[in-house]
Parts: C-alpha cells; structure tokens; sequence
C-alpha cells in the first residue's frame, strides 16, 4: 500500500513505558526506554524525497515506522556485556538495513530468539525442506551487543525501522 | 453512416489474444483499532561481579488508524452498445472497500457529458442474487440508506440501470461514471492525507487516502444498431499426463466468445482463426455453444481448412442481443 503523504500534528508522543528489574529491588542502573514515530515522505527545498519522524497518532497499514530505544546510566558504576532484545513487533515486518547502534554487534533471529546470526549467514527451512537465505522479512527478533562499557550518566540508542502490514 | 448491418460481409481475424481480466488484489492490512504492541529488554552486568546482572524491559503501544479508501472500477471499460431509445441499458462496476476499517459509501452517478446525449439512469443494483448480470430481483441501491456498508477487502458488484433516448444519433456516446464517496461525516470535506480525529471505528483516528474520500470511474453507452464484442481465452489445457501443464502434447482449447448487443442483425459473419504457430489442430473439435460441428464444409456452418491450416465459423445473420460461444482444440507440438 502507498505511502500517503501525511498532515503532520505536532502532537505529544502518547507513550507508556514501564521498566522493572527482575534481579533487583532497588532503582535499576540502567534506564530503558522505547519510542515509536512514524515516517513520513516529505520534499525538501531542493525538490528532494526523504524522510522525516513525527509522532505515531495515526498510523495506517504501509507505514514506515521508526523504534528506538534509548538506554542511560543512572547508577554510579559503569555497565557492561550489555545486549538489548527486540522481538519486531506484530503486524509489521522489519525494513531490510535500517538497524541501526553505535559500537554494536546487531544480529537476527529468524526462530523469536533461539538462534542468532548476521545477515549474511541466516538461512531459512522451507515446507519442503529445502533452505534458502532468509530475507528481512524472516526476522522474528533483533538483537544489539554493546561492545562498550556505559559509564554513569552516559546514555545511548538504538533504532530499526518496521513496516504496518 | 457505418453500422454493421449494412456491411455486406464482416470478417475477423482472430490472432491468439488471451484476455485475462486484470483482478485488482487489494490488501487491506493490518485492521483499523488494533494494537501493535513492541517489547524491548536489556540485560547488562555492573562492575565486575557476574552475579549482579540486571534483566528490564519496555515497552510502547499505538492503535492503528482508519484508512479510509475506495475504489470503483468499470467492468465493461470499453463501454457497451445500447439501441435508441431503450429501456434497463446496463453498466457494471465493481465497488471495493480498499480501506483497513468497516465503512459505508455513498454511491451517485454522473451519466453524460457535455454535448453528450444524456441517459436517464433509473436505479443503482446491488448484485445479490447469485445470477451474474442485472435481473430485477438483485438489490436496489437506496441513497437514504446511508450508503453501502463494506468491511475491508469486500466487493460489490454495482449495476448502473438507464434509459436511452429515443432518436440518438448512430455511434453518439454518453460516458457515465459511478461515483463512491466515503459516508463518514466529514470525510467529503479532507484532502488527501488528512484525517478525522475520531471519524475511525469505534472512534479512533481516521485518515483520508483520497481527497474528498471518493474515487470513480467511468464506461460509456454507444448507440448502435449492433455492437460485436469478440474475445478469445483459452478455456482448458490437459497435458498427456492427465495434468493441466504446457507441454509438447497437451491439448489447448480455446473459446471464441460473441457478444452482440443492442439491436439488429449482422449480415454474412465470419469468424477466421488461423493455427498458432507451433501447434496442429485437434480433428473434430469445433462446437459451437456447446454442439459438435464437423471439420467438413456442410451446413454446419463451421469447418477446418487443411490448405490454409485454419478454422471458420460462419453464420449468415447473428441478431443482437445474443451471445455466441465457439471452441476449437489445438495440440502443442
């Protein structure tokens, strides 16, 4: 379905968001939270088509929509070994290369997260039993490994992009 | 003047054309209302102890929106022939709910042009009653009705019913177009793009895909004496396997369809059909509606020409309205 020029709102992000630790009573270290916008074309002076995030209020099948999930340090003590999973949400299907994550390992999971692997090396099982590579929209599940510590006060984001179905 | 009773023979020339109607696949996606819903977790260690790794989670949730969209598409895009003057002349449309939400539409009609003749349409039918084509017993279109619900993806079969007038000039033509605009209120107002902040189901924001939230088409009435619509598809394939495959071996049959419409008789009708390249003709196999006609030049009026390695069909006077169904075999070589 086309993507329809929308009438942009300039409206505030309705958003819940609800963090919990499962390992901790106490306030977590790190503060997660996930943001959604939708993607809309626009031409810019120059008579050029990109793309620009407003908020998510009206949101139709064959969208471009934008997740992002930022991450801060809130503790005293730097984090580490740190990895942020993301089932793609339903009734959309991941864009192909729009995963995106400072000093991160990104992999995919075509399984909801029982197996992992890079682009290049996941496959697919058909019906019949043959294999083929797996394309974006076989991803279940996204998957980023910072490969830094996050000192304190330090924040950082990922971000991919989905399409409604 | 040419009209094709006055033609003293008329002759067609079939080449293979295979007419496949252009089904439109519309997909209406993800419904309006629901909740698409994304979870995200990280787990982490802080400082060196193993043991002090943390597990959070977020998450954020949005309602899809209404799309609210139509389209119309004429299904006799080439028109039809009608008589002058002449009563329940027939166009056909096919509405369909292209949007991701249940909604009414609101069906008009704007029949002739400028400088056109002007038919009088007498009712807007709803196909229901099973039987392909207009018949009195299909459902009349109500404008106070509020319009024609559809959920997403349904399509109806919208019949335009007129009369002709009376002393037309031959060939004259009336384009006439159906017209759907979405019957939430408000939506005739918007433009492409913009949206009606609780004019979804079950009030939900609703966003307009096509300015005024309407689309049509349009066909057209040619009055004639008789107009000839001819198409040929092919209506089987068996392969020498018992299968339906394309192969060396398997059996083509085609059917060459006539349709004369309005009214009067066409003189001297020949239907020519050569061999297609790479393919010999099935001895016997010429019908006509249905009958075994022989490959013979008898009175049956259709034979097989082994000179010039092809097929008539004849008939001295086909008289409109009438449809006239012709099948022939071919063998792939």
């Amino acid at each position: 379905m086309k993507i329809i020029k929308k009438i942009i709102h300039v409206s505030a992000l309705a958003a819940f968001l609800s963090t919990m630790s499962v390992s901790q009573a106490a306030a977590p270290p790190i503060e997660l939270s996930s943001d959604v916008q939708e993607l809309v074309a626009v031409v810019d002076a120059n008579g050029k088509s990109q793309f620009k995030a407003v908020a998510a209020d009206e949101i139709v099948p064959g969208d471009r929509i934008l997740y992002t999930t930022t991450f801060k340090n809130n503790g005293d003590k730097a984090s580490d070994k740190i990895v942020i999973s993301n089932p793609i949400p339903n009734n959309t299907r991941f864009l192909s290369g729009t995963a995106t994550g400072e000093n991160s390992v990104i992999t995919y999971s075509v399984d909801n997260g029982v197996s992992w692997g890079s682009v290049q090396s996941l496959k697919v099982k058909l019906k019949d039993g043959t294999v083929r590579a797996a394309e974006a929209s076989d991803y279940t599940n996204i998957r980023w490994e910072y490969r830094r510590s996050l000192q304190p006060t330090e924040a950082k984001a990922v971000s991919f992009q989905a399409q409604l179905l | 003047m040419k009209t094709y009773d006055t033609l003293q023979r008329l002759r067609f020339v079939l080449v293979i054309s295979l007419l496949s109607m252009t089904a439109n696949v519309w997909a209406a996606g993800t419904p309006a209302g629901t909740v698409v819903l994304n979870q995200v977790e990280v787990s982490y260690q802080v400082g060196s102890d193993p043991e002090g790794r943390y597990v959070e989670n977020a998450s954020h949730a949005f309602t899809v929106s209404e799309l609210i969209q139509t389209n119309v598409t004429a299904l006799e895009p080439q028109g039809i022939g009608t008589a002058t003057p002449a009563t329940n002349a027939v166009l056909s449309y096919q509405l369909t709910n292209t949007g991701n939400g249940d909604e009414p539409f609101l069906l008009t009609t704007q029949a002739g042009l400028q400088e056109q003749f002007t038919p009088t349409v007498t009712g807007l039918w709803v196909e229901s009653n099973g039987v392909a084509g207009w018949q009195s017993d299909d459902t009349l279109y109500l404008p106070s009705s509020g319009g024609l619900p559809l959920s997403p993806d349904q399509s109806e079969v919208i019949y335009v019913v007129s009369d002709i007038p009376a002393e037309v000039e031959d060939e004259a033509q009336s384009d006439v177009a159906l017209i759907s605009t979405a019957a939430t209120v408000g939506a005739n107002t918007k433009k492409v793009g913009e949206s009606l902040v609780s004019g979804g189901n079950n009030g939900i924001e609703a966003v307009i895909a096509q300015d005024n939230a309407t689309h049509q088409d349009s066909s057209h009435y040619t009055v004639s004496t008789v107009k000839l619509d001819v198409a040929k598809t092919i209506v089987s394939v068996e392969d020498p396997y018992g299968g339906e495959l394309s192969m060396p071996g398997s059996e083509v049959t085609y059917q060459i369809r006539v349709v004369a419409s309005g009214s009067g008789v066409v003189n001297d009708f020949v239907i020519e059909d050569a061999v297609p390249e790479s393919m010999t003709y099935k001895n016997n196999s010429l019908k006509m509606n249905g009958n075994d006609l022989s490959d013979d030049s008898d009175s049956d009026n259709a034979n097989f020409d082994y000179l010039l390695n092809t097929a008539f069909f004849s008939s001295e006077t086909i008289s409109a309205p009438s449809v006239h169904e012709y099948t022939l075999t071919y063998i792939i070589e």
